[in-house]
């Protein structure tokens, strides 16, 4: 009897990554919904239709906007929520953060580019150390926010500090320069 | 190099910015956790912005390879930055014609280190025969957390040679004529060999171990046996290069070319000398010589053969007599279009050399002919379906009508012209010839 194995194609391990992550954070930002569920699950599931769109047609931008209705239905679910909402706050970030990654990952190994094993240890660890600091710097923020629940105008100024640094960074990020030579 | 972003960055920026505006906004903390990897991902992504200088080497690893092979480069990559790393090889587009039958050469990926050499080697399939630029290597550096990424590519001028499919000939063109060389083509003379000639009384200088002893038994007194000697020859392969070849080059120039590897390789097996002529645009020569080095010789000679109009006369009066030395047999493989080309043949038989004509347009010529069937529909003005008029067919049949006259003026002189077209084994074609040629001498004598 021949035997059957199930093979994925290039990139098809990262979409199941991909789709499972999404369906986790989904699930956790409609548990949190209370009395807005079903508007949060409209949003949630556009969110990830736009994540399999994306993955099934190769377009990392239509994944990448995937994350703006994903995101929205989870400032809204968490705003219904009274409780756990920091902890559930970081695991919904987290997840849909990986979720992205993989999906961008899925679409990246389709190009038929070989890659050594070490570019996907490399890639591994990378998503890995964004979501551990991710998860670090929330606890932090949160057990900040719950030490001094009064937020002054000297905090917020120095969130739209940070903030402006941030697009600084970005800017001069993207206007350096570098040469190569043979 | 130029630096680029990839979709990440945006993203970053935007949901970070937006999640710190909504929080700062509405006053509560959760708009800023859900976007904290974001946040997390700029500062990482971001942090490694310094100038950079990356450094990259492309070496061909074999700069002959023959054709279905891949080519094979080692890139060399050294930069102060650590990430991963993307080459593709970017063959000139001349040899490599985006789209059609190929698809475009894979890219590698790896992982680099700062001040750390990494060497990925990069495959590009090697389709066509000739000389090629091998291209540019395109090189993608991606910095941690793939916000940034660098592109840029290392373009050397590396030229590879990719030789055409060998071609493993059973048989040879027979010469009439050989050199006083051991070799392996049956001379007539007799003379000291292995195949058996003839028998003769035995005379002076003859040895006891030419003794026919069975014959002198049967008629009394003492007989020799006399023998073929095995001798090797001078071959010349003389190459139509005239332009009125066509611009289709693949078709009957690459045929030629094809069929001169093939007998270049057989010839030199067999200890023959063989040297090239090309008459066109450009008069070159390669003299005759034998020898793995002699392969080389011809086969670059040959790869380096190009289509270039000149009007002006061409004859042999410029080659050296080495390159063409007398008695040689001369393998024209010619489409026979150039008069220029004909004379010359003419002239080469006439000066005492075995002349015999692989014609490599033939075959197209006859391709062409058979596009019309009689059952094609023509229309009262001429045309049939194909859009040929009776006119141009008949100029298609008067121009074959002079190539006959053409062929038989040449096997007047005792030149054999045999047409090969592509898909037809090249052995068969040199059985023709042969029997052709050992007809024609034995009508001759």
């Amino acid at each position: 009897m021949m035997a059957r194995s199930l093979y994925l194609r290039e990139g098809g391990t990262a979409a199941l990554v991909s789709l499972a992550s999404a369906s986790l954070a989904v699930a956790v930002a409609i548990g949190a919904a209370g009395s807005l569920r079903p508007v949060v699950l409209r949003i949630e599931l556009g969110a990830v239709f736009l994540l399999v769109l994306g993955i099934g047609v190769g377009s990392e931008r239509v994944i990448a906007l995937a994350t703006a209705p994903a995101l929205i239905g989870a400032v809204l679910a968490l705003s219904e929520s009274d409780r756990l909402t920091s902890s559930r706050a970081i695991i919904i970030a987290c997840t849909w953060y990986v979720a992205v990654e993989s999906g961008l990952a899925s679409v990246e190994r389709r190009t038929g580019a070989e890659r050594t094993q070490a570019v996907g240890r490399q890639r591994t660890r990378e998503v890995a150390t964004v979501a551990a600091a991710a998860a670090i710097v929330g606890a932090v923020g949160a057990a900040f926010s719950s030490l001094a629940p009064e937020r002054t105008v000297m905090v917020r100024a120095a969130v739209v500090t940070l903030v402006v640094l941030g697009l600084v960074l970005a800017i001069r990020a993207l206007t350096e320069s570098g040469s190569v030579s043979e | 190099m130029i630096r680029q972003s990839t979709v990440r960055l945006p993203l970053a920026i935007i949901v970070a910015t937006a999640a710190a505006l909504t929080s700062i906004m509405t006053g509560r903390t959760e708009a800023a956790l859900l976007a904290a990897p974001w946040a997390v991902l700029a500062v990482l992504g971001l942090s490694s912005t310094a100038r950079h200088r990356t450094r990259a080497a492309v070496e061909l690893v074999a700069d002959r390879v023959l054709v279905g092979d891949d080519v094979e480069l080692d890139v060399t990559i050294e930069t102060d930055l650590s990430g991963l790393i993307e080459i593709v090889a970017s063959p000139d587009p001349a040899w490599w014609p985006p789209g059609e039958r190929h698809t475009p050469p894979r890219s590698r990926v790896d992982v680099i280190r700062s001040g750390q050499p990494l060497t990925i080697r990069g495959e590009l399939p090697a389709l066509e025969w000739g000389s090629h630029d091998v291209g540019r290597v395109e090189i993608l550096l991606r910095e941690p957390y793939g916000l940034v990424q660098w592109s840029g590519a290392a373009s050397e001028p590396r030229r590879v040679r990719v030789h055409p499919t060998p071609v493993q000939l059973q048989r040879l063109i027979e010469p009439w004529m050989v050199k006083r060389r051991s070799g392996t083509h049956e001379s007539t003379e007799a003379n000291r060999g292995i195949e058996y000639a003839d028998i003769r009384p035995f005379g002076t200088g003859d040895g006891r171990r030419d003794i026919n002893w069975r014959v002198s038994a049967r008629l009394g007194g003492l007989w020799v046996s006399e023998r073929h000697p095995e001798r090797a020859t001078d071959v010349v392969l003389l190459f139509d290069s005239f332009v009125e070849s066509g611009h289709d080059v693949r078709a009957v120039v690459g045929l030629g070319i094809e069929a001169a590897v093939g007998l270049a390789e057989s010839h030199l097996a067999r200890t023959d000398r063989i040297g090239l002529v090309e008459l066109g645009g450009i008069v070159r020569w390669v003299i005759p010589d034998t020898g793995s080095h002699q392969l080389q010789r011809l086969t670059d000679a040959l790869l380096s053969i190009g289509l270039f109009a000149n009007a002006a006369d061409r004859d042999l009066s410029i080659v050296p007599p080495r390159a063409l030395p007398p008695r040689s047999l001369v393998v024209a493989l010619t489409p026979l279009l150039d008069e220029r080309f004909i004379d010359v043949l003419f002239a080469l038989q006439g000066a005492g050399h075995d002349v015999a004509v692989i014609d490599c347009l033939a075959g197209k010529a006859r391709r062409e002919e058979n596009e019309m069937t009689p059952g094609d529909a023509v229309s009262p003005d001429g045309t049939d379906s194909g859009g040929r008029t009776e006119l141009s067919d008949l100029a298609h049949r008067m121009w074959e009508a002079e190539r006959a006259v053409l062929t038989d003026r040449l096997a007047e002189r005792g030149v054999a012209t045999i047409g090969w077209q592509r898909g037809v084994p090249l052995d068969q074609v040199l059985g023709q010839l042969n029997r052709w040629r050992h007809r024609a001498r034995r009508v001759s004598r």
